[in-house]
């Protein structure tokens, strides 16, 4: 369950800058990110981010120079030229924002009016937060209080930064006693209250704020660039959502945007010509996790530095190595000693598994020649290494087929790795809960280092496939209907469902289907339920390259999450494609509701 | 009106109290329980209403808790289950009609939805025609023997109306949680909310041992990894304690988190956490519910599992 509760403990959100610093890991995004240019950050909730937009503020900047630069040989990342404003905000703060016309009898002029005053006083905060680090003498802070008060038209307050920040509380504070009036008069008196800048372009008071500090900033720190970093625009309004995009074309030239969106570039800009010109796509989450291995290793080798007690304990000693590390060109040797686990299972299938016999024939081996060692590293033998194990690992215990070996699909350091996506909460996340595991039964090897057996590997990363499943139930497109086509949970079952088929069916698969191309075939509605799906991290998008973006969902490859591997037996693995039309079926194929509930409720009445 | 006294009653305490009702009001849904109150207890007052829902007119116990409401001569409104408004409006259309300073209300939530009682909280604490109202809250548990809940997606997902904390995310959220017996559901509250630290609550002693069982087991991946000191057991039919537990713990949390709290059990657990926002007005109460499409069940009441609680509510000019 730490996928939805111990995420938060990672959560940089509530990080604070200082605290980001310390325990980041440098990734070749970030160097993109310090780059002075507009730039959007694309990924999946938890991909890191949050992170790396608070990484780009003064105080994060300070502390890695102060503390963590000489960690490393050379220099890993080239320091911002401009100065960070991180604008505070997260989900919960979005989902209340967008509910504030769930009243019905707000106007959409009026809602809108309410939903700009509150991010202006965000946008304050946020410079207040970076004026608060960066002045620290007492002269200064007086005089750019009195500026921010004249501009911000707030009367009556000692010219000091925490004076301000209360005063800003108390406006929020008005607002929210409006909102939750039941008179619509009462908020239109409420909301006259204020200056007319309050409700402007959502860029106008972040530019007239830059004006006013310019001066002290460039005699200062040389600074005469302002970075605005607006989160979580996926989930913002939408007005705020086509301003901020808008600006990313022409802006003044003080101010550049950090932007973070979903693995989709945001429609309004896509099809804009000459997009590197005016702002650089960040992609942070990966089609291949194999690409962010070094990524995973190092916070994995960091987390158990500050986790477990022993000094030179390392990820292949305390987790192993998966026994089926399957984007790997070679497995680890251990693998195929004679004996192993894997080994065990390949002799059984050549020996029993006609299926198997028949594919070895078709392929022209030998089976009374082989010499397992050499073939593995042959291309057909990688090819089918990852569904071997996989295959067993569903087989019954009284299955005549199966192996005496057991052979731990889902465990290992590589399995981790896969399963998080290389998102570094959910890496984490899956790390703490084997660290609780450990902690609570404590296992060491013959060196008396610390070691987590397989199987208490494999209770982990199947709970956390499962919470996850569960979660994808939870979810909903607004626009769903009666159809399972168009619910997330059905959609995922039945892709999950193919594909377990593809691998476990009777043949021993040789080039089983194991990603989707969303084809024409679906409705907006229907493209949807998959666009939530790709916001929550459930599907991946597959590119051609490491950077390429989807511009659109109609065309494009994706796979399930490894998240849900061990809940629908599958590899970590990017297989071949299939149309997703063709794997879903017709939407009157699809069972509806109520046949759903009909099936569950005669189960219920049995027992 | 300003929250100043909260108490809770016995049934024989209730039932003797020499207290007038100037308005009883209560629910009309397909359970059973729906009339319990003024059924087995027979309570009444000056005048008395029943909401009867638009949904599922004809379903399970409806039709006969209908005929009995007409039967006893109540005044008959109807409105949807959704609705977040009518309650309260309908409640102000009478107490339009009388003159009365210090008024007495008694209010059955056992079958109303959490945006009608909720409405009725809200508009209550907005008043300003009284000196005084005395709000009697009638709960009584219901069976859940036999029932498994089918998870469904979470459509109503936002903040209560009137229960807005909506500030400045300028802290992190702490999430209290009241556990219910569909653990799925707060999986994705929790996910979606995104809260730095949860704290959850159940029932314990619960209405009975095997609902206390069902809900831990329910929601045994969620608690496994909660902090245990953020795990609270809070005894259904004791509401004067368990308001007083969350009570405390929002008031130690409110200067560090912004505070949601979303009750996914026992209806009295929500009736708690909106008293407790119309004190701390930054907090914010949530509805997480799959909406219209949740399958009627009967719920049967518990006998002996009532609860009463009343809150005094007086004019802040006083």
């Amino acid at each position: 369950m730490r996928s939805a509760i111990e995420d938060s403990e990672f959560n940089a959100r509530w990080m604070s800058p200082e605290q980001i610093a310390y325990s980041f890991i440098p990734v070749p995004e970030f160097q993109k990110l310090v780059h002075t240019n507009n730039a959007i950050l694309l990924g999946p909730r938890g991909c890191g981010k949050t992170t790396l937009l608070k990484m780009l503020t003064r105080r994060a900047i300070d502390t890695w120079d102060k503390f963590r630069k000489d960690e490393f040989d050379s220099k890993i990342f080239d320091y911002p030229q401009f100065e960070t404003i991180y604008i505070p905000s997260d989900s919960r703060w979005h989902i209340e924002l967008k509910h504030i016309k769930d009243r019905n009898d707000l106007s959409e002029v009026l809602v809108e009016r309410i939903q700009r005053l509150l991010i202006t006083l965000s946008v304050f905060e946020g410079f207040l937060d970076t004026v608060r680090y960066s002045v620290n003498n007492i002269e200064d802070e007086i005089q750019l209080s009195k500026e921010l008060i004249g501009h911000w038209e707030l009367n009556s307050i000692l010219p000091r930064f925490d004076k301000i920040s209360i005063e800003l509380l108390k406006i929020a504070a008005c607002v929210r006693g409006a909102i939750n009036d039941e008179s619509t008069e009462n908020i239109r008196k409420t909301l006259s209250r204020f200056p007319n800048s309050y409700f402007g372009h959502a860029l106008d008071n972040p530019i007239i704020i830059c004006q006013i500090l310019e001066k002290y900033f460039k005699e200062s720190l040389g600074i005469s660039k302002w970075a605005i970093c607006f989160d979580e625009l996926e989930i913002s309004p939408d007005w705020l959502r086509k301003e901020l995009l808008t600006s990313l074309r022409s802006c003044d030239q003080r101010i550049l945007l950090k932007l973070t969106s979903t693995p989709i570039l945001p429609r309004d800009i896509h099809t804009e010509p000459a997009r590197d010109d005016d702002f650089k796509p960040i992609r942070l989450w990966h089609s291949h996790v194999v690409d962010a291995k070094t990524f995973c290793e190092e916070l994995t080798r960091k987390f158990i530095k500050d986790n477990y007690s022993s000094t030179n304990l390392i990820p292949d000693v305390l987790l192993n190595f998966s026994q089926l590390d399957n984007d790997e060109p070679i497995c680890h040797p251990k693998v195929y000693e004679a004996g192993s686990p894997l080994m065990e299972i390949i002799n059984e299938l050549v020996n029993n598994d006609e299926s198997f016999q028949e594919l070895l024939k078709r392929k022209g081996i030998d089976q009374n020649k082989l010499n397992l060692k050499i073939e593995m590293k042959d291309k057909f033998w990688r090819k089918i290494r990852p569904f071997i194990g996989i295959r067993e690992s569903l087989k019954k215990p009284d299955d005549k087929m199966r192996s005496r070996k057991v052979l731990t699909v889902y465990a290992g350091k590589e399995a981790i790795y896969y399963m998080s996506e290389a998102n570094p909460r959910w890496l984490l996340n899956l790390l703490t809960n084997l660290y609780d595991i450990w902690i609570s039964n404590q296992r060491f090897n013959e060196a008396k280092e610390p070691i987590i057996p397989f199987p208490s590997q494999r209770k982990v990363l199947s709970d956390h496939s499962n919470n996850f499943h569960s979660y994808i139930k939870t979810i909903e497109n607004p626009e769903s209907g009666l159809f399972s086509r168009k619910r997330l949970s059905d959609m995922v079952d039945r892709i999950g469902e193919h594909f377990k088929g593809e691998i476990h069916g009777k043949r021993f698969p040789i080039d089983p289907n194991g990603s989707f191309i969303v084809d024409e075939d679906f409705s907006d509605d229907e493209i949807k339920t998959i666009q939530l799906a790709i916001e929550k991290g459930v599907f991946i998008f597959v590119g051609k390259s490491r950077d390429d973006l989807p511009q659109d969902i109609r065309g494009n490859r994706f796979r399930l999450t490894y998240r849900l591997s061990p809940k629908y037996y599958l590899p970590f693995k990017n297989l071949p494609s299939r149309k997703l039309s063709e794997i879903m079926g017709k939407p009157e194929e699809m069972p509806d509701e109520k046949q759903i509930t009909l099936e569950f409720d005669s189960k219920v009445s049995k027992k | 009106m300003k929250l100043t006294h909260i108490y809770q009653m016995s049934v024989d305490e209730f039932s003797k109290s020499d207290q007038k009702k100037n308005l009883f009001l209560c629910a009309s849904g397909y359970e059973e329980r729906s009339r319990y109150f003024a059924d087995h207890l027979e309570v009444r007052g000056d005048r008395n209403v029943f909401l009867g829902f638009l949904e599922n007119k004809l379903d399970l116990c409806r039709p006969e808790n209908d005929e009995f409401y007409r039967k006893n001569k109540f005044e008959e409104r109807e409105l949807s289950g959704d609705s977040h408004k009518e309650t309260y409006k309908i409640l102000e259309a009478l107490l339009n009609e009388s003159d009365i300073q210090d008024l007495k209300v008694t209010i059955d939530i056992s079958s109303m939805t959490r945006a009608w009682y909720g409405n009725i909280i809200h508009g209550l604490s907005k008043e300003n025609r009284f000196t005084s109202i005395s709000v009697d809250i009638l709960y009584v548990s219901a069976q859940h023997e036999g029932i498994v809940i089918p998870s469904e997606p979470n459509r109503i997902f936002s903040p209560l109306l009137g229960f807005s904390g909506l500030g400045l995310a300028n802290k992190p959220t702490a999430l209290l949680l009241g556990l219910g017996l569909d653990s799925v559901r707060a999986v994705g509250i929790i996910e979606e909310i995104d809260p730095k630290d949860v704290w959850a609550f159940y029932t314990d002693p619960a209405a009975d041992d095997a609902v206390k069982r069902k809900i831990l087991i329910a929601n045994d991946s969620i608690l496994r990894y909660i902090p245990l000191n953020n795990c609270i057991a809070y005894p259904l039919r004791n509401v004067f304690q368990s308001f007083h537990m969350l009570r405390s713990l929002v008031g130690a949390l409110i200067n560090d988190y912004r505070v949601v709290i979303v009750s996914l059990g026992p209806k009295i657990f929500g009736v708690s956490s909106m008293l407790i926002s119309k004190e701390f007005p930054e907090v914010s109460v949530w509805r997480v519910s799959p909406g219209k499409k949740t399958e009627p069940r009967d719920r049967k009441p518990i006998v002996g599992s009532e609860t009463i609680l009343r809150t005094i509510w007086e004019s802040e000019s006083n």
